[in-house]
């Protein structure tokens, strides 16, 4: 259906965090989903309530669904055949979402010619911020087609966070797509090998990614439509009008 | 109102609360060196020219063509014209009057601003 990857500058910003419950969030709106974790760190099956010694499946071994999505680890995998996994799991008809880790750049760009997008996520704190510049080694991040942003962990109680979300949104006006507040139920629910929606249901985080999801869907039916016009290459934008978006925060 | 502090007032089911906003002060909204700095950096703002040109050309039309160049203005008035931006109508009649009588009555593309700054240096 569709390949998202997603993948940020500066590691510790939750990038595995928005790759799982944005996951959950396309389960709920009924999607057929998968969960890729290409990161070393095994830590995706966490927000799915998993064990640390609970092993994860390959893509080529059989399914382990969690919360109505497939999760599976494709590790120490080279771009090829990281390649011919996602085309695979594509192929399947299910919305794939990929969790890459920071150090695997290498990753992202092999994968980024079978992507619809590029979530790169980014937290309102100044290293997050300053990494925008490592986005890529030749391209601004300005200028980047198929990357949209997420801005995660943003609290309106703190001055640099609302500083910063105001920054961000003026410098991506419609590349930032999504918001996702800062809630400790997060934490604590992997700390109680829970799903987040099952021990927190009322977590502020949830209807962020609800939101995040029917964004990120808009975008790829209006990329769909848009291909399908001849311009393959245009970036993803949040249409001006339609008021299918909604906005989130 | 915003949408999570309405679901959460009614979920509380309390309608004696009274709403309000607080919006960031003007002396408190100092611009950090980091954005100055990222909005100069070629690798997050490419193509320097053409897209300072554009922004400078909304600016001038969000003006109504005014000729006054943002480069010729204070920091502090570059700042009050920015988060001017972000005052809701309600706080701006209770906010006390900042020196600039030119504020109120200017409305500024914040875009505009921050392509000014990245074409200053």
């Amino acid at each position: 259906m569709a390949l998202i990857l997603v993948h940020s500058p500066k590691g510790g910003v939750g990038t595995t965090f928005v790759t799982a419950h944005l996951a959950q969030a396309f389960a709920r709106r009924g999607s057929q989903v998968t969960a890729v974790d290409f990161a070393e760190q095994d830590a995706l099956k966490l927000f799915f309530g998993l064990l640390p010694h609970q092993a994860v499946p390959g893509p080529y071994e059989d399914p382990l669904e969690m919360d109505g999505v497939r999760v599976t680890r494709a590790r120490d995998m080279d771009p090829i055949e990281a390649d011919a996994a996602a085309e695979l799991l594509t192929a399947e008809g299910a919305m794939v979402i990929c969790d890459i880790a920071t150090g695997d750049a290498y990753l992202r760009k092999a994968l980024m010619d079978r992507a619809a997008m590029h979530v790169c996520v980014l937290a309102p704190e100044p290293l997050s911020l300053a990494a925008l510049t490592h986005l890529h080694p030749s391209t601004p991040a300005m200028d980047l087609k198929k990357t949209v942003f997420v801005l995660n962990r943003i609290d309106d109680r703190r001055r640099l966070s609302r500083h910063s979300n105001l920054f961000v949104r003026e410098l991506f006006k419609d590349r930032l797509i999504g918001l996702v507040r800062r809630d400790e139920a997060v934490n604590e629910a992997v700390a109680m090998f829970e799903p987040l929606a099952k021990m927190a249901p009322h977590s502020v985080v949830l209807p962020d990614f609800d939101a995040l999801a029917t964004t990120i869907s808009d975008l790829v039916a209006a990329q769909r439509a848009t291909g399908a016009a001849g311009d393959k290459d245009a970036p993803p934008r949040k249409p001006a009008e339609g008021g299918q978006l909604r906005k989130v925060g | 109102m915003r949408q999570d502090a309405k679901a959460l007032l009614e979920r509380l089911g309390q309608q004696k609360f009274r709403y309000q906003e607080f919006p960031d002060r003007f002396p408190d909204m100092e611009l950090w060196p980091l954005f100055e700095a990222l909005l100069k950096d070629p690798r997050v703002i490419g193509e320097e020219g053409s897209r300072v040109d554009a922004r400078e050309a909304a600016y001038d039309q969000s003006r109504g063509g005014a000729s006054e160049p943002v480069h010729g203005m204070t920091p502090e008035g570059l700042l009050d014209r920015l988060y001017a931006q972000y005052q809701p109508a309600a706080a701006d009649a209770q906010a006390p009057k900042t020196e600039s009588p030119a504020d109120s009555d200017v409305q500024v593309d914040v875009s505009a601003f921050l392509a000014t700054l990245q074409g200053g240096r």
